[in-house]
């Protein structure tokens, strides 16, 4: 299906512009105004109100630093605001950045909206914020799946339960059931043009997009989830400028009545992660906060922060002395899990009932602007799906840019810039350890994962591995189970 | 953290063994280029560029033994899969600074099994400040050789890739690896960056681009050499040999495409792609079935032929080359940008097939 655009038989409403998926500027409508009504069960009355009173925030352009707010919010409407600030870095510095918000806030904000907390299209029309999903199953503990049992067949290892356990996801991230309909205003609370799209989510992976909206400006968007998968938000002006500087985020499309694999019928799993990259440029981020643009040919990016999920180095491994900011890190980054003995040609066998013979999954997304290559230590990874396209399990072939599409063992996942790459991790026996050292395990083993290309260890130009790591640990009954 | 002399938990006795030390010497590259260099090096290597090729089999216990006597070093076995404590990495276990000895034990393979069996193409490298101790030289090749499976006799003069994969011949088997040099990064010292100074470690901007490698069976570790191939000899399809097996790893931290091409540079699909980062390619669509290895089956279509590869930092692949015809092939390497994609440097190699 293509993106829907409004319908502009009625008469308009004044006041509240609105750019259609085709990019071209409308104003919101009598009709559309009542669709958003009955989707909500609310009196017509109500609704009309409440599409109405955002009109007088058909807004002035707005002096940087002004207090701002909120727009009276729309049943089953995801309200973004464009806003800008500073955020703090692994290595204490403060670097201006912009980002998709939940709530208008100002430049010098001490804690700016630059990131959404996730929240969930359902197929009920609602929108509800949730850090896990599936939204009636159990949080893993500290972001570890707790198995059912020992597994009697295999020393060491565990039966892993099925559709059970709920994923956290990180900030930025929109989820959107299969059959919901994703509708977003956008409140562009700069100074200079910007942009929402959703790359590839329509039919025929064509770009779903805002078009430009002015300083002070909004616009809305209203488009069916796109085909199960992992999509990217972001602001593509000036491209990959705008991103860089913070403004994108990820859409993931889930069947809520298959909720446990990537599609409908592949692969399924025990928990997945999400994770998103991305890269800082401060020569950039200089030029923007100054109210430049930056040209990319004059000057060149040099990212000097690279991070995974918005955290970098010991940050991202959760070895801060934040205790809150090391529990994201561990629900939404650091795999984690009881080892299982599982065969890549079936991730859905179940030998003993309500169990699963599975790995977990990592959507892996790179948001940012550098070639990663991400590695993992302790066991390969199979790599099903590149941009939400199943790779076949036989009769793969090369493409023209020379990558193997087929199902595969991979220890380095290549992710170039907008690339989504699902990976099953096993959690499986490290294979080349010895059998001593296997049955003689008293504590969670850790292992690394880090970027491969190997600048992107780094941050303000040092402190190895202070950039895109994380770690993931195959958890013993032992000890710390 | 930094740990004197860790133990080896279940010390066994290995099948292969090998003490390896670092030392920094100026190596003279094939450009003439002299850059400072830190190498691995074992008893009989001497220093030269990349560190000692490392061959265990499977099934093999195998130690190495380290001794860096200038600072702390680790070493990673990359692909390799041991617990933490022999996996090589500081802050997931410990940081040599007198001596430790590595052991780790490669997975058999298993006929038809894609779950199992380590025989391919890895490498090693230190763990410590990485970004730049990679880039200083501290890596090498690392070789897993399959174990022998009924049903899968290997004639004289080869070997095969993996367990239950295609026979290669030994005599024109080679590595070849991408490596580039930044000169500005072979001034640093050991620990630059790690307390938070900024050396310009996001920033590699290498000016030399070095295709190196060679015949392994062939290659002569000695003081101050740096391996790399002048040309290759390649087996041509119907010289009653096996064919020649290329072992592709990248070194650097760019982006590489490889193009096979006839001599007047138009491409030769002569490449065929058997596995990837140690592990090989099968078709696993049925569960329960074998899941035979694409290079082993009959179906033409099955197998993973082409003229370009991409491959970026750390990644393997294992190439079987199948020229039709004799003649010179052309091998071409280009290093990309990170960010922009644009091409950075470009070097060939000559195949000779006959």
């Amino acid at each position: 299906m293509l993106p829907e655009t409004q319908p502009l038989t009625q008469e308009p409403v004044p006041g509240l512009p609105v750019v259609a998926a085709d990019g071209r500027e409308h104003t919101l409508n009598r009709a559309s105004a009542l669709k958003f009504g009955a989707a909500a069960g609310l009196g017509i009355a109500a609704a009309f109100a409440a599409v109405a009173s955002p009109a007088a925030a058909a807004a002035p352009r707005r002096a940087r630093g002004a207090a701002l707010s909120m727009a009276t919010p729309l049943p089953g409407v995801l309200d973004l605001y464009i806003n800008e600030g500073y955020t703090k870095m692994v290595d204490d510095s403060l670097v201006y950045q912009r980002g998709f918000g939940d709530r208008p806030t100002a430049l010098r904000d001490a804690k700016p909206s630059l990131r959404i907390t996730p929240k969930v299209f359902t197929r009920d029309g609602s929108i509800v914020e949730s850090r896990t999903y599936p939204l009636t199953a159990a949080p893993p503990p500290n972001g570890t799946p707790l198995p059912s049992g020992p597994d009697a067949a295999n020393p060491g290892q565990f039966l892993i339960r099925r559709n059970y356990w709920a994923s956290y996801f990180p900030q930025r991230t929109i989820i959107a059931e299969t059959g919901s309909t994703v509708r977003i205003r956008v409140f562009n609370q700069l100074a200079g043009s910007h942009a929402l799209t959703f790359a590839q989510a329509a039919h025929g992976r064509a770009d779903i997009t805002t078009g430009p909206i002015p300083p002070g400006g909004e616009a809305y968007l209203e488009f069916p989830a796109p085909y199960s998968g992992t999509y990217i938000y972001h602001d593509p002006t000036n491209a990959p400028v705008q991103r860089a500087m913070g403004l994108f985020g990820s859409l993931v499309v889930l069947d809520p009545q298959d909720a446990w694999s990537v599609a409908p019928g592949q692969a399924g799993f025990e928990r997945q992660w999400l994770w998103v990259t991305h890269a800082i440029c401060t020569t950039w981020t200089g030029i923007e906060a100054g109210g430049g643009t930056v040209d990319q040919d004059a000057d060149p990016a040099l990212p000097r922060y690279f991070m995974l999920n918005d955290r970098s180095g010991y940050e991202a491994l959760g070895h801060s002395p934040n205790a809150a900011l090391n529990k994201a890190s561990h629900e939404e980054s650091l795999v984690s899990g009881y080892p299982r003995q599982i065969d890549i040609r079936d991730f859905g066998e179940d030998l003993v009932l309500g169990t699963i013979r599975a790995g977990q999954m990592v959507r892996m997304v790179n948001a940012g602007i550098a070639n990663h290559q991400i590695h993992f230590h302790g066991n390969h990874l199979w790599t099903v799906r590149r941009n939400n396209v199943e790779w076949p399990r036989d009769f793969g072939m090369v493409d023209e840019d020379g990558h193997v599409v087929l199902q595969q063992w991979e220890d380095v996942v290549e992710l170039p810039p907008m690339d989504r790459k699902d990976c099953m991790i096993p959690m499986k026996r490290p294979p080349d350890a010895t059998d001593q050292v296997w049955f003689n395990r008293t504590e969670d083993w850790k292992y690394p994962m880090h970027c491969h290309a190997e600048m992107s260890q780094t941050a303000a130009g040092g402190m190895y591995p202070g950039g895109l790591v994380a770690h993931w640990e195959l958890k013993s009954s032992v000890n710390g189970g | 953290m930094q740990q004197k002399t860790p133990e080896t938990q279940f010390l066994q006795t290995p099948q292969l063994s090998v003490n390896l030390d670092v030392a920094n010497r100026k190596l003279t590259f094939p450009d003439g280029a002299e850059f400072l260099m830190w190498v691995f090096h074992s008893d009989t290597s001497g220093r030269g560029f990349p560190g000692p090729t490392l061959r265990p089999k499977e099934r093999d216990i195998f130690h190495a033994r380290v001794e860096p006597s200038m600072g702390p070093h680790t070493i990673h076995w990359h692909g390799m899969e041991p617990d933490p404590r022999n996996d090589g990495v500081g802050h997931t276990s410990f940081e040599i600074e007198d001596h430790y000895t590595y052991q780790w034990q490669p997975e058999p393979g298993r006929a038809g099994n894609p779950n199992y069996g380590a025989a391919g193409t890895y490498f090693y490298h230190c763990h410590v400040n990485t970004t730049l101790h990679a880039q200083m030289g501290l890596l090498g090749p690392l070789v897993i050789d399959p174990v022998v499976l009924d049903g899968f006799p290997v004639a004289p003069g080869n070997r095969r890739a993996f367990a239950d994969g295609p026979e290669y011949d030994i005599a024109t088997e080679s590595l070849i690896m991408m490596y580039s040099v930044d000169p500005r990064w072979h001034s640093l010292h050991h620990a630059a960056g790690l307390s938070g100074e900024d050396v310009g470690l996001n920033r590699f901007e290498p000016d030399h681009f070095y295709i190196t490698g060679g015949l392994l069976n062939s290659r002569k570790e000695r003081e101050g050499a740096v391996w790399a191939p002048t040309e290759l000899p390649v087996n041509v399809k119907g010289n009653g040999k096996a064919p020649s097996l290329m072992r592709l790893l990248d070194g650097n931290y760019l982006p590489n495409k490889l193009y096979f091409l006839h001599e007047d540079g138009s491409p030769a699909r002569i490449a065929e792609l058997i596995a990837h980062d140690g592990r090989p390619y099968r078709h696993t669509t049925i569960p329960g079935a074998p899941a035979i290895p694409t290079s082993m089956l009959e179906d033409p279509r099955a197998h993973l032929l082409t003229h370009v590869v991409a491959m970026g930092a750390a990644e393997r692949y294992d190439v079987l080359l199948r020229p039709p015809e004799a003649g010179t092939y052309r091998l071409r390497v280009e290093w990309n940008h990170w960010i922009t994609g644009k091409t950075l440097g470009r070097r060939e190699l000559k195949l000779i097939a006959s």
